[in-house]
């Protein structure tokens, strides 16, 4: 009896999992899919000022509200939203593939070369993320380029490590020495065998990265080092609504905060749900 | 269709110790059940060993692990009943179990390393095990640990009973376990495998204790394996299993000698013997033998071959010869140097010292990873030993044999197809399987495509490494036919490295012995194997129980 009720508890565990999972999914193409319609979906043009209706609460006319020069908060919400994801992709995308491509050649080879960007690795490992990314972008200067190299500079480490691992943990096993008598050579055994099959494992958590690679890109546009002022953002919405908080005008912070926070529980919620998914496939040998 | 069979020993014999009676297990929950064992009955009597024989799936571990009671949390006890002496075991309370476990039912298990906790000293978990079941004081029970150090024959049991379980041999773990298993003083002791994972000399001194004790101490002894001979050697009763059911059971010298069921004369048929040729497992009619071409150059030439890994001495100058279309054996214990023998021949790694020629040209210069570019690739090709665990993951039985077609031979389309499918029905495996990722393939499917892969184009040397080492015997036998068929249709020529004697003796013209990476003996398999030079490998001989 007790049996039964146990394997029905995990059952609805998974279940409630696999919602989550689905939710985060759905989530992340609804945000993509305003990303890439914004123009097209926005009520109002996001950079036209009207000075008579500054400061507006949300309303039905205004969905969250107006801002100090009398913009629509929710239209730049939405056209926000093309930016932020464009920055977290190109970060994690930059991240992921330099990071895969040195992790797996480290893993595989070992050697001076694994040795050279482990402790590359460290060295960016030892100073604190956000400062590290703080003073990258202030030395590359403000705008959107260098708010994608500092956020996937300080992602790196987490790549290299995890295709160093995943790679080197499956280096001496049968069907990798099988690829090298199948007539492949060390390179041909890295990029054709083992890192297609170390990809999942990356992939998951590439999705769970861009949650903080959002939060990343925003916070740094936040302290001022993003992007220039009238481009609408969801962290630079954040840093000027604050200004307006004390007053009592809540909307200007809590809706760009919002979506953000909403963004990132997606992708959080998505890679979790993809790392599930592959835990239940099975690791392979 | 069983009935209780402690009757076949006779009455006014000892009681029955254990008596398993119209048992059944199913795992899993709702709906997709599945039965893992299926009315078993049998009983153990004091003083006897009684051993559980069949291949995997048969249900052996589930038995060995309802009997104790230790069923994973999905298992479910639906019929039947366990009776330990006169005490029903199915509904004992679990603090009962608790008390019964360790004690009077004692386990031994096939991993002995991963049995012992790696960060207690050895004497102290027997320690523990003597005060859970006895009360004794403290130094009381370090003298009693010694004690059982010394009943299983540990030569220095002072010191073992400080060592951890890393700095003691696999022999030795194994021992401290079965000392670990009498600290409760058992009635009944349950042997999963205990020396499967332990060279052939090792697990023959460790079966000769068990048994010993058996005697001695008057036991009850379930003892699970896959190996016949085993049983055959250290049983007094014999439960041939199949899928979850007792097919047959009875003393056993009559029930290998002359199986009733279909099944056991099956597996008695699958299981090489002594002085028997690969013909007598054959599941096919083979081709005529090729003979052996008497040529001034040899296929391969190995000459003092020599590997270091830091401190250790993997080879030491190893020679030896392999003529076309001949097999040539390499035998020896675990840490022998067989691997690594096989992967510098397959010019997977590069060898310290020595060299190798290959149809007249030395290839032991060059180095391992440019090895992919000479033409010797395609013709020295390796099977591995774990069949499921050489296939990618990712690729289809259908990828995994065209890999080196397309990588080598640049075959495509059609033509490649083809080739494929030709390959498959050489190696009996169906073309549906051909779509198929290799974890949904049987052991025995994996192995064909592991087989189908080295031979694609058409290798004049195989290096089989341990290639049944991982299967039941009846896929053994199938593969093993299969390799002998191929070897006579394309003239291959193997070497075939194996811990199993027995099959190298039936599938190999010549062998050689290896110890600690030296060439003890070597020369023709007969000769070797009936008149052994060395007292290494007559010691090897002799730990491996045959089947008579």
């Amino acid at each position: 009896m007790s049996v039964r009720t146990a394997i029905d508890r995990r059952r609805s565990w998974a279940a409630r999992f696999d919602l989550a999972a689905l939710i985060g999914g759905f989530a992340v193409a609804a945000l993509v899919v305003v990303a890439v319609a914004a123009p097209w979906l926005v009520p109002y043009d996001p950079y036209a000022s009207n000075a008579a209706q500054a400061l507006q609460p949300p309303s039905l006319a205004h969905w969250a509200g107006t801002d100090q020069i009398g913009r629509d908060v929710f239209s730049r919400l939405l056209i926000a939203a093309r930016l932020d994801l464009l920055i977290a992709a190109a970060a994690v995308f930059a991240s992921f593939a330099i990071g895969t491509f040195a992790g797996a050649l480290a893993g595989y080879f070992g050697g001076w070369f694994d040795r050279v960007t482990g402790r590359l690795v460290d060295v960016l490992l030892a100073f604190p993320l956000f400062v590290l990314a703080m003073a990258l972008a202030a030395a590359l200067g403000t705008g959107v380029a260098s708010l994608i190299v500092a956020t996937a500079v300080v992602n790196l480490p987490f790549y290299v490590r995890l295709a160093r691992a995943e790679v080197n943990a499956r280096r001496g096993l049968g069907w990798v020495e099988a690829a090298r008598l199948c007539g492949r050579g060390p390179l041909g055994v890295v990029f054709g065998a083992l890192v297609p099959n170390v990809l999942p494992v990356l992939m998951v958590q590439a999705s769970t990265n861009l949650a903080w690679a959002i939060l990343n890109a925003a916070g740094l546009s936040f302290v001022g080092l993003g992007v220039h002022p009238p481009t609408a953002e969801w962290g630079m919405m954040v840093a000027e609504g604050a200004r307006y908080l004390a007053s009592g005008h809540w909307w200007l912070v809590v809706c760009p905060g919002g979506a953000l926070a909403a963004a990132a529980l997606a992708f959080t919620l998505l890679g979790d749900g993809l790392g599930d998914r592959l835990d239940l496939r099975g690791r392979d040998g | 269709m069983v009935s209780a069979t402690g009757s076949t020993c006779g009455a006014g014999m000892a009681e029955d110790v254990l008596q398993v009676e119209g048992l059944s297990v199913r795992y899993g929950g709702h709906g997709a059940q599945e039965a893992a064992l299926r009315e078993v009955s049998l009983s153990i009597a004091s003083g006897e060993v009684v051993a559980a024989v069949g291949e995997s799936g048969a249900g052996k571990s589930t038995l060995a692990a309802t009997v104790p009671r230790l069923l994973p949390p999905s298992a479910t006890i639906t019929n039947g009943s366990v009776r330990f002496v006169r005490e029903e075991l199915t509904t004992a309370s679990p603090a009962r179990m608790r008390v019964l476990r360790g004690g009077e039912i004692a386990m031994v298990f096939q991993n002995p390393r991963a049995a012992l906790n790696p960060i207690r000293r050895i004497g102290r978990q027997i320690a523990d095990a003597v005060r859970a079941h006895r009360s004794l004081p403290r130094r009381g029970a370090r003298a009693e640990v010694v004690a059982l150090l010394e009943a299983v024959k540990i030569a220095d049991p002072e010191r073992v009973a400080n060592a951890y379980a890393h700095e003691l041999s696999g022999g030795q773990c194994q021992r401290a376990l079965i000392a670990l298993a009498l600290a409760g003083r058992p009635r009944l002791l349950i042997a999963d495998e205990p020396t499967t994972a332990l060279d052939t000399v090792t697990g023959a001194a460790v079966m000769e204790l068990l048994a010993g004790l058996v005697a001695e101490r008057d036991m009850a002894m379930l003892l699970v394996t896959h190996d016949l001979a085993l049983a055959a050697k250290r049983a007094d009763r014999i439960v041939v299993m199949k899928a979850g059911r007792v097919v047959e059971t009875g003393p056993s010298s009559s029930v290998l000698a002359t199986p009733g069921d279909a099944y056991t004369r099956a597996l008695v048929a699958a299981t090489p013997r002594t002085g028997r040729g690969i013909e007598a497992i054959a599941s096919e009619q083979l081709p005529p033998v090729r003979p052996v071409a008497v040529e001034a150059e040899p296929l391969l030439a190995v000459s003092d071959l020599s590997m270091r890994f830091g401190a250790v001495q993997a080879l030491d100058r190893v020679s030896f010869e392999v003529r076309r279309g001949e097999s040539l054996g390499i035998v020896g214990e675990s840490g022998a140097g067989k691997s690594t023998l096989a992967r510098l021949i397959c010019r997977l790694d590069d060898p310290s010292a020595g060299a190798i020629r290959f149809e007249g040209r030395e290839i032991g210069k060059i180095p391992a990873r440019g090895f992919h570019r000479m033409p010797e690739r395609r013709r020295i090709q390796l099977v591995f030993q774990d069949p499921g665990g050489s296939l990618d993951p990712r690729l289809t039985a259908f990828e995994a044999i065209a890999e080196p077609l397309r990588r080598m031979a640049a075959l495509g389309g059609g033509c490649l197809k083809e080739t494929v499918a030709d390959l498959a029905e050489r190696v009996q495996l169906s073309r549906e399987l051909l779509e198929r990722p290799p974890h949904t393939l049987s052991e025995g499917q994996a192995a064909r495509v592991g087989i189908a892969r080295a031979i694609a184009l058409s290798p004049n040397l195989l290096v089989l490494d341990e290639p049944t080492g991982a299967l039941d015997v009846s896929v053994q036998a199938a593969i093993l036919t299969l390799l002998e068929r191929l070897k006579r249709e394309m003239g291959l020529s193997f070497v075939f490295i194996s811990h199993d004697l027995a099959v190298v003796r039936m599938m190999c013209e010549r062998v050689v012995v290896l110890r600690d990476g030296r060439v003890v003996e070597a020369g023709p398999t007969e000769t070797v194997f009936s008149q052994p030079a060395e007292d290494y490998t007559r010691r090897l001989i002799e730990a491996l129980p045959v089947l008579e």
